[in-house]
C-alpha cells in the first residue's frame, strides 16, 4: 500500500482527497460524515456576510445518457450566520484532529474586513484558508468573487490583506472565466499566497425552455448566468493547472479542482502539477462515499506503477506539456482499420469525408464484402476516424518512422538563417 | 483531392533542383504558399536561380528537413 499522504503548502493531510467548498461542506453534519468516509480534508462553504439564495439553484447536462456530464449553478456563499459555522468548525475539528479543515472566505476588498474574517476563523483552530476570489455569479454584482478574482491588482492586494493577519497557509481560490489564468495565479503569489486552487465554475447559461422561452433553470420566469462544473469542465480546469504549474516563475502549491469524479482523474491532475484536489460534483451526484473508490483506485495504481507515495506523482507530466511550438513536425501517425474488429458502420468513411481528409476508400473484398481502407499516404493522422468509431480496437493509430525531429520553432530559426 | 500526387510533384521538383547541384538561398512564406528559391552551388551559374511555389504543408516539411540534412553534411 502506497502513501497517500500529502503535505499541501505546509498543511499536513491523509490523502489529497479534499471536498471543494459547496454544498456539501454546507455543515458540520456533512463534513463530519465526510471525514467518516474518509475524505482528507473539506474546504468549508464560503464565510462572508449572510446572503440570501432563489430557487431553484441548479441544472444539469444531461448528454446521450449520461446524467450530469456537466452541472450548472446559481448559489451563492453561505446562507447561516458566521458563529453558527464557527461553532460547527470547531466542533467537527475537535472530533476530527487529523483531518484538515480549510475555510473559504469572501469579503469586499476592504482591508479591515479581511483582518477580521480571518482571525474570526482562525480562532476556532482552521488548518489553513482559502479566499474565494472565483463565484461567477452574484456576488460579482456586488464587488466580490470573480468580479476581484479577474483583476490581478486586486488579487494581489486582498491576498496580502489576508496574509497580513493569517497565521495559518493562504489558498488562493482562481477563477477561470479570464482570458489567462497565470496573471491571476502570479498575482496572488505576489500577494504572499502559499497555494492557489483551481477552477472554481465557468460562466455559463445551462439553455432556453423551448415552449416558456424561459432559461435554465429560471427564477420565477427570469435566469441568470450560472456556474458550470462536473466531469465537462475537467479538460479545462486540467489545462488551466497545466498552465499555472509550468510556469517557470513561481512554483506555487496547486489544489487542483474541476470535474474530478474518479481516482484516473485525480492522478492526471497530480501528474499535471496538484498536490492537493479537491471535489464538488461528484460528491453532490453520488454522495461521500465515491471516496473510497478514489482511495482504493489510486492505492493500486501507484503500487502498479511501484511508487511508494502519492507525492511521486506530482508534476511528472508538467515537463510533457509544451507550447506549439515544441512539438515535432516530422512525427507521423496514421490510421489503420482492423478488419476483423470492424462492423462495416462507415461511420470513419464519413467523418473523413466530411470532416477531415478523404482517405478512408471503401472497396469489396475478395469475398464480395464491403470494407474499408486507409490510404496512408494521404492520412494526416489526425484521429477523427478512431474518435468516432464506435467499437474499442478497431481503428488503431500506428507510428510511421520519420526524419529526424524537428520543432515549428526549429525549422523558424533554420529558415532565419538563409 | 488526393493531396500526396501534389506533393509527389512537388518533391520531384526539389530533388531535381538538388541533383542538379543547387542549394536553397530564400524561403519566402505568405498566404499563397512557399517560395522557395534554389541557385546552383556552381559559381559560374549563380545567375540562374528556380524559384518554386508549394503548396501543400508536406513539401513544406520536406524542403526544411532537406535543407537541414545539406546544412548537417556541410558542418
Ligand atoms: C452548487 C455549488 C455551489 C458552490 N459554492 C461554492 C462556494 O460557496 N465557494 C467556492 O469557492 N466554490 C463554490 N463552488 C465551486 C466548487 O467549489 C468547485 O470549484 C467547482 O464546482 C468545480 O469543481 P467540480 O467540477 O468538482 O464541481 C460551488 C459549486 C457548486 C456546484
Amino acid at each position: 500500500m502506497a502513501d497517500l499522504s500529502i503535505n499541501f503548502a505546509g498543511i499536513k493531510s491523509m490523502n489529497p482527497f479534499w471536498l471543494a467548498s459547496g454544498p456539501p461542506t454546507n455543515s458540520g453534519y456533512q463534513v463530519q460524515r465526510a471525514f467518516e468516509a474518509g475524505w482528507g480534508g473539506a474546504v468549508w462553504k464560503t464565510l462572508g456576510d449572510p446572503i440570501v439564495n432563489v430557487t431553484s439553484r441548479f441544472s444539469a447536462l444531461h448528454y446521450n445518457g449520461q446524467r450530469v456530464a456537466g452541472f450548472n449553478n446559481i448559489e451563492l456563499i453561505t446562507d447561516r450566520p458566521l458563529d453558527v459555522n464557527l461553532r460547527e468548525i470547531a466542533e467537527t475539528k475537535k472530533k476530527f484532529p487529523k483531518q484538515v479543515i480549510i475555510a473559504s472566505l469572501m469579503v469586499e476588498p476592504v482591508q479591515e474586513k479581511w483582518h477580521e474574517i480571518v482571525k474570526k476563523v482562525e480562532d476556532v483552530g482552521v488548518d489553513g484558508l482559502e479566499l474565494n476570489f472565483g463565484c461567477p455569479h452574484g456576488m460579482a454584482e456586488r464587488g466580490m468573487g470573480s468580479a476581484s478574482g479577474q483583476v490581478p491588482e486586486l488579487v494581489e492586494k486582498q491576498t496580502s490583506w489576508a496574509k497580513e493577519a493569517a497565521e495559518t497557509p493562504v489558498i488562493v481560490k482562481l477563477t477561470p472565466n479570464i482570458t489567462d489564468i497565470t496573471a491571476t495565479a502570479y498575482a496572488a503569489s505576489q500577494g504572499g499566497a502559499d497555494a492557489i486552487s483551481l477552477i472554481n465554475t465557468i460562466n455559463s447559461l445551462m439553455g432556453i425552455d423551448l415552449d416558456t422561452w424561459n432559461t435554465i433553470p429560471n427564477v420565477a420566469g427570469k435566469g441568470t448566468h450560472g456556474g458550470y462544473c462536473g466531469p465537462a469542465v475537467k479538460p479545462i480546469a486540467l489545462s488551466m493547472v497545466g498552465e499555472c504549474a509550468r510556469q517557470t516563475d513561481s512554483n506555487i502549491p496547486i489544489s487542483g479542482i474541476g470535474g474530478i469524479g474518479t481516482w484516473r482523474d485525480a492522478a492526471e491532475f497530480m501528474l499535471m502539477g496538484a498536490t492537493g484536489l479537491q471535489v464538488c460534483t461528484a460528491a453532490m451526484h453520488h454522495g461521500f462515499r465515491i471516496v473510497e473508490d478514489m482511495i482504493d483506485g489510486l492505492n493500486n495504481y501507484l503500487d502498479e506503477k511501484g511508487l511508494a507515495s502519492v507525492m511521486d506523482l506530482v508534476g511528472r507530466s508538467v515537463p510533457k506539456y509544451r507550447d506549439w511550438g515544441d512539438l515535432d513536425l516530422n512525427h507521423r501517425v496514421v490510421a489503420r482499420i482492423n478488419q476483423d474488429q470492424c462492423i462495416h458502420c462507415n461511420k470513419c468513411h464519413i467523418a473523413c469525408e466530411d470532416g477531415a481528409h478523404q482517405c478512408i476508400e471503401m472497396y469489396t473484398d475478395k469475398n464480395g464484402k464491403p470494407a474499408l481502407k486507409v490510404r496512408e499516404e494521404d492520412c494526416v493522422g489526425c484521429n477523427l476516424c478512431s474518435i468516432v468509431c464506435p467499437v474499442d480496437g478497431a481503428i488503431d493509430m500506428i507510428e510511421k518512422p520519420g526524419e529526424e525531429p524537428m520543432t515549428w520553432n526549429e525549422r523558424q530559426a533554420l529558415l532565419n538563417t538563409l | 483531392m488526393h493531396e500526396y500526387k501534389i506533393f509527389l510533384k512537388e518533391k520531384k521538383q526539389i530533388d531535381e533542383l538538388m541533383e542538379q547541384g543547387c542549394q536553397i538561398v530564400s524561403v519566402k512564406e505568405n498566404l499563397n504558399g512557399a517560395f522557395v528559391q534554389f541557385r546552383p552551388i556552381d559559381e559560374e551559374a549563380l545567375d540562374q536561380v528556380n524559384t518554386l511555389r508549394l503548396l501543400t504543408p508536406d513539401s513544406r516539411k520536406y524542403f526544411t528537413n532537406q535543407l537541414r540534412l545539406k546544412r548537417q553534411v556541410k558542418n
